[in-house]
């Protein structure tokens, strides 16, 4: 009686881990099933898995035979859902890929799919998902060595979209119809764009993801938004903003001012550097 | 008397399984090594150099982190089948959401590593396979370790597609998350901590459509040495395969490389190894009809690939049908439906393969 009074042990099971008098008390920590033992760190008589642990329910095996149990609810956040994808409407046959974003960071499988004309999967998609570090925008790309001109094809294979085709993205739900147009194989033209107001008109539509974090304007306080072929700034503005050019900018066939993506790579040496500051006044 | 009597009496199980880590510096491979917490983020890609050094990609934070793993026996290899990787991995870390990225075999043990992002906070973790196929994630928290920084495009995090270790050189490929050209970074051995990583802004004579290459970034690399040359084999997103000499890339500037063959546009390489005379692919986009997007696993004769002369115009090595074109290419459906693979020996590879990780003898 005496010798199981000293034995026992106490110890604690929260999802940040478990708290025991001696590091020896605890046997392992396991989710209720398995047999694979989580991995951890000591934090002096604390054992902290390599996550705090999520939904489900777990249990801590002390050295007496004691076992520890603990629930962790699955928190009751909604089901991601998809805010926007770009670009939409009418897109260039040599479309390089989407862009979409959710409304809150993305932890479930997503599901994405290009419905051709005839309803059925286009085959257009390279095994390529580029995440934010957020996880809350993410870029599909289609295959790039089906977009650019003379390269064989794998036998009956063909560019990824048609010409004069509708298609509709399916990404997580949400249904994104758009028609392809021409190709685009001409470089966006800095020297046409120019700021009127709070808005930055381009030459044509660009790459939302990087168009948004490709300019500053120095005593500025707001945010950028991209729209079409412009940029917007919604916030206070300083009088005389200029607006510099900071980040990369592309249109939707992943052409830059220096160079076309369909291009040798030695063409950027050939032309001269864009210019990069803009202002009302130019 | 008492006291001293029950402390005894009581069962003293084994500790619960945690890696303590540190062994002592070797500086032949890396060099001003430092003792800590490296503060990874992020474990992309994972690749063994010598004498448990374990290059881990942490693109989060744009850069290249230096670990050496615990010292541990040299074993066979094998290890039991693990039907569900990523169940496992999430009930070794107390994660519900696995995204796996890697798997390396250290070649001087024989033991497998995984490299996976794992939680609601993404978080990059590394775990060591044991015999009986059980995870056991490494602390990172206090290791050796040396951290090298590569050039940022800008500051929205990275990807780091591959890494290879060279005799000369570590090899990474590099894109930014919006998706950016082809970033190759080499860095010299020995590994420095804090050195600055030389950048080759790569261009490739892309033989299959008689021009320059383009944008569309490499995503695998894979190294090999003849009596000659140390060469790199690089495949890009839009499928030729490109091999560059290593002294070249470590210059910098544009390199030129060669293509000896293609696997055709909506083809893509998960992941590239040579075994023996042979370089092993796992290939996306080798399917047809329905299943066009399954990942098939081909083998190329090493001897074609780094033949000094190549022909003049590259060729596609599989129809669409996924059938051989030419002898120097072959199917090996042992290695389908693999996402990534690490050699284990000149007869075995360990596959991430149809979710679930296992030895797959040739």
């Amino acid at each position: 009686m005496i010798w199981l009074l000293a034995c026992a042990v106490e110890g604690e099971l929260t999802a940040d881990g478990v708290r025991v008098s001696d590091r020896a008390d605890l046997v392992e920590l396991r989710r209720a099933g398995s047999e694979q033992p989580v991995s951890g760190t000591w934090s002096g008589t604390t054992f902290r898995p390599v996550v705090p642990l999520e939904a489900g329910t777990w249990e801590a095996e002390l050295r007496d035979g004691q076992v520890l149990t603990l629930v962790v609810e699955a928190e009751a956040l909604p089901e991601p859902e998809v805010l926007d994808i770009r670009p939409g409407g009418v897109v260039p046959a040599n479309l390089l890929g989407f862009h979409v974003r959710f409304d809150q960071p993305v932890g479930v499988p997503v599901e994405r799919r290009l419905l051709g004309p005839d309803g059925e999967d286009a085959q257009a998609f390279a095994e390529t998902w580029l995440w934010s570090e957020d996880r809350s925008e993410l870029n599909l790309l289609l295959h790039p060595g089906r977009t650019k001109t003379d390269i064989p094809f794998a036998e009956d294979l063909g560019p990824n979209l048609i010409e004069g085709s509708s298609y509709t993205l399916v990404v997580h739900g949400h249904e994104h119809a758009f028609e392809v147009g021409p190709p685009d194989h001409t470089r966006p033209l800095p020297e046409d764009w120019r700021v009127q107001g709070d808005t930055l008109i381009l030459d044509e539509v660009m790459r939302s993801d990087l168009l948004v974090r490709a300019f500053e304007i120095e005593g500025a306080t707001g945010e950028f938004v991209a729209e079409e072929d412009r940029l917007r700034f919604v916030g206070e503005l300083p009088e005389d903003a200029v607006w510099v050019q900071v980040g990369r900018v592309e249109d939707l066939a992943g052409n830059t001012p220096t160079r076309t993506f369909d291009a040798p790579a030695d063409e950027a040496l050939r032309q001269d550097p864009p210019p990069t500051r803009f202002s009302e006044r130019r | 008397m008492t006291a001293l009597l029950l402390l005894t009496a009581c069962p003293q199980p084994d500790p619960i399984a945690v890696d303590d880590t540190g062994s002592a510096p070797l500086p032949t491979i890396v060099e001003g090594a430092q003792q800590g917490d490296p503060g990874i983020a992020s474990a992309h890609r994972i690749a063994f150099g010598p004498q448990g050094w374990l290059a881990i990609g942490d693109g989060d934070n744009d850069r290249l982190v230096l670990v050496q793993v615990p010292a541990l026996d040299a074993i066979d290899g094998a290890f039991a089948d693990i039907d569900d990787l990523d169940s496992a991995v999430g009930d070794a870390t107390g994660a519900n959401s696995v995204d796996m990225n890697d798997v390396s075999v250290d070649p001087e043990t024989g033991r497998t590593y995984l490299a996976a992002s794992v939680g609601a906070s993404d978080a990059g973790v590394v775990l060591r396979v044991e015999e009986d196929g059980s995870l056991v994630a490494l602390d990172l928290s206090d290791v050796t370790y040396a951290v090298i920084e590569y050039p940022s495009v800008d500051d929205l995090g990275s990807h780091v597609y591959d890494m290879v270790w060279t005799e000369s050189h570590l090899v990474l490929a590099v894109t930014e998350w919006t998706w950016s050209p082809s970033q190759v970074v080499t860095i010299e051995r020995p590994l420095t901590h804090e050195a600055t990583a030389g950048v080759a802004s790569t261009s490739t004579y892309h033989r299959t459509h008689n021009s320059w290459e383009t944008t569309a970034p490499i995503t695998t690399l894979f190294a090999y040495e003849d009596s000659e040359t140390s060469w790199v084999g690089a495949s890009y997103q839009c499928a030729p395969v490109v091999r560059f000499d290593v002294a070249d890339l470590a210059a910098g500037g544009e390199v030129v490389g060669e293509t000896p063959f293609d696997y055709g546009g909506g083809r893509q390489v998960l992941d590239f190894e040579v075994q023996g005379d042979g370089i092993l692919g796992a290939v996306y986009g080798l399917g047809d009809g329905s299943n066009w997007d399954s990942v098939a696993g081909t083998e190329i004769d090493a001897s074609y690939f780094f033949a000094t002369e190549i022909d003049e115009e590259a060729s596609i090595a599989f129809n669409r049908s996924g059938e051989e074109k030419f002898d120097y290419a072959r199917l090996d459906e042992s290695l389908d439906l693999i996402y990534r693979f690490s050699v284990l020996d000149d007869a075995r590879v360990v596959a991430y393969q149809d979710g679930a990780l296992r030895v797959v003898t040739r």
